[in-house]
């Protein structure tokens, strides 16, 4: 029992000093970069992979993943927009909401609304 | 005095580990009162007493972790402490982002969806405000909201709160770094991925793990303390991406801008000034919390408008500080006091 406290102080003690060591050390931009670098050149290539599997199935004439996506997220926006009619028609709004709807904003996002005209 | 368990159940206990029953996690009786998109919006049902305050608690904790760390197990949970003291518990589960959720926007999140949890939870309780806490990025969320929606909300809590992101450790340095794509990783997976996110959490600290085996070869004869272990890792392992779209403007305005403090951050295209908030503000901040330091969170108090404004640095860790045996005797029970204090004036 003894030994194991023993073991245990000096763990603690080491485990301190130790983490603030490597914590310095994974901090350095030495490490940091190429680390950086790693994920987002790796991240490049799988998302030039996506680019290219999408065109295979747009040459299909087929939706893609990325415009699946796209679609479902418009469909998410505008039921939201109905909510937040709703929820002023709730309020006692009234005939005012039909004003209001026009400074909710558009429902198809502008980045989205570009992209998919692109 | 608790007796001290015999070697034999220590050493069955350890060995039997792996098989052991994983505690129900996040297990305390609630109703859905509201599903939008991938989040939803939790009532915990009131003691059988009934409630003995009038204005509800909503807890919104971080956008990358679930929500259940304030509800972990029957015994250790904050949401149920809450109730057993009558108040009337509302918490944001975020849910996770499916593929399509990566155009989720940082204004849709902090703006339109908290929002309406709030005005939801106000509304489900029949009161007008709500006293609100963040948990981590969840008060990032709570503050930015609180800085320009302030009309429903009674009271804020800051736990943890990261708001300065000018600090040189490791997260703050890694998100600054040019080296570092943020489009290019969004742009390959559309959410930005958990394990990512894990790996820089995980440097934060990287003997935790060797830690967290001494702990439980100590205490392996508690089952009390094993239970609780397998829980809050249970939580820690159960992660989930963050929105693509919200990722990029959180790293881009917060963490290489650092915009709310000085004051050029925007929601819903209005500027959210922390000199806004009014209402009463506790921040909380742990002494060895790694991942949001002191320095990060101080300029919430410092810089609010409030009259009523508190700061408590307690000792503890990011997590363990709100979740351990200890929060429940000493954080739980001051935070609720502080609550109760100022239930009457909303």
């Amino acid at each position: 029992m003894q030994a194991w406290q023993t073991f245990k102080t000096g763990y603690y003690r080491w485990e301190d000093a130790s983490a603030k060591l490597i914590e310095r050390f994974f901090r350095s931009p030495l490490l940091l970069r190429p680390v950086s670098s790693a994920i987002s050149e790796l991240s490049g290539a799988f998302g030039k992979h996506r680019n290219w599997r999408d065109a295979c199935i747009a040459r299909l004439g087929l939706p893609t993943r990325r415009e699946q996506e796209q679609c479902l997220y418009l469909l998410d926006s505008m039921y939201s927009k109905i909510l937040d009619l709703e929820e002023r028609l709730g309020n006692g709004v009234g005939p005012a909401v039909l004003a209001e709807a026009q400074d909710l904003g558009p429902a198809v996002p502008e980045a989205i609304a570009s992209d998919t005209e692109s | 005095m608790k007796a001290k368990p015999s070697t034999a159940k220590h050493l069955m206990n350890l060995l039997s580990l792996p098989v052991r029953k994983r505690p129900k996690v996040g297990a305390s009786p609630h109703d859905v009162v509201h599903q939008e998109q991938q989040w939803s919006l939790l009532r915990y049902r009131a003691r059988p007493q009934g409630l003995a305050f009038k204005t509800p608690i909503l807890l919104v904790p971080s956008l990358i972790n679930r929500h259940y760390v304030l509800d972990l197990m029957p015994g250790k949970s904050f949401v149920e402490f809450l109730r057993d003291r009558g108040h009337d518990v509302f918490i944001l589960d975020w849910g996770r982002p499916r593929p399509q959720d990566k155009h989720q926007t940082f204004d849709q999140l902090c703006g339109s969806a908290l929002g309406r949890a709030i005005r939801r939870s106000a509304s489900c309780a029949g009161s007008r405000k709500v006293h609100l806490l963040g948990y981590c990025l969840g008060a990032t969320f709570t503050t930015i909201h609180a800085c320009v929606y302030p009309e429903h909300i009674a009271s804020m809590v800051a736990l943890a709160p990261p708001i300065s992101f000018s600090d040189d450790g490791l997260l703050a340095t890694w998100m600054r770094l040019d080296s570092l794509k943020v489009d290019k990783v969004l742009s390959a997976f559309g959410n930005m991925p958990w394990p990512l996110m894990q790996l820089a959490f995980h440097s934060l600290r990287p003997t935790l793990n060797l830690t967290k085996l001494v702990g439980v070869l100590d205490m392996a004869g508690d089952d009390a303390f094993l239970d609780g272990f397998l829980a809050i890792e249970t939580w820690g392992n159960d992660n989930v991406s963050f929105p693509g779209a919200c990722f990029a403007r959180y790293i881009r305005d917060l963490y290489q801008n650092n915009a709310l403090v000085e004051g050029r951050f925007m929601l819903d295209g209005r500027a959210a000034l922390l000199s806004n908030i009014r209402c009463p503000l506790l921040s909380v901040t742990f002494k060895h919390d790694t991942i949001v330091p002191y320095e990060s969170s101080a300029p919430l108090v410092e810089m609010a408008s409030s009259e009523d404004k508190t700061q408590w640095d307690l000792d503890g860790g990011h997590v363990g500080a709100v979740v351990s045996r200890k929060a429940s005797t000493k954080l739980w029970p001051a935070l609720a006091e502080w609550w109760e204090a100022r239930d009457s004036v909303s």
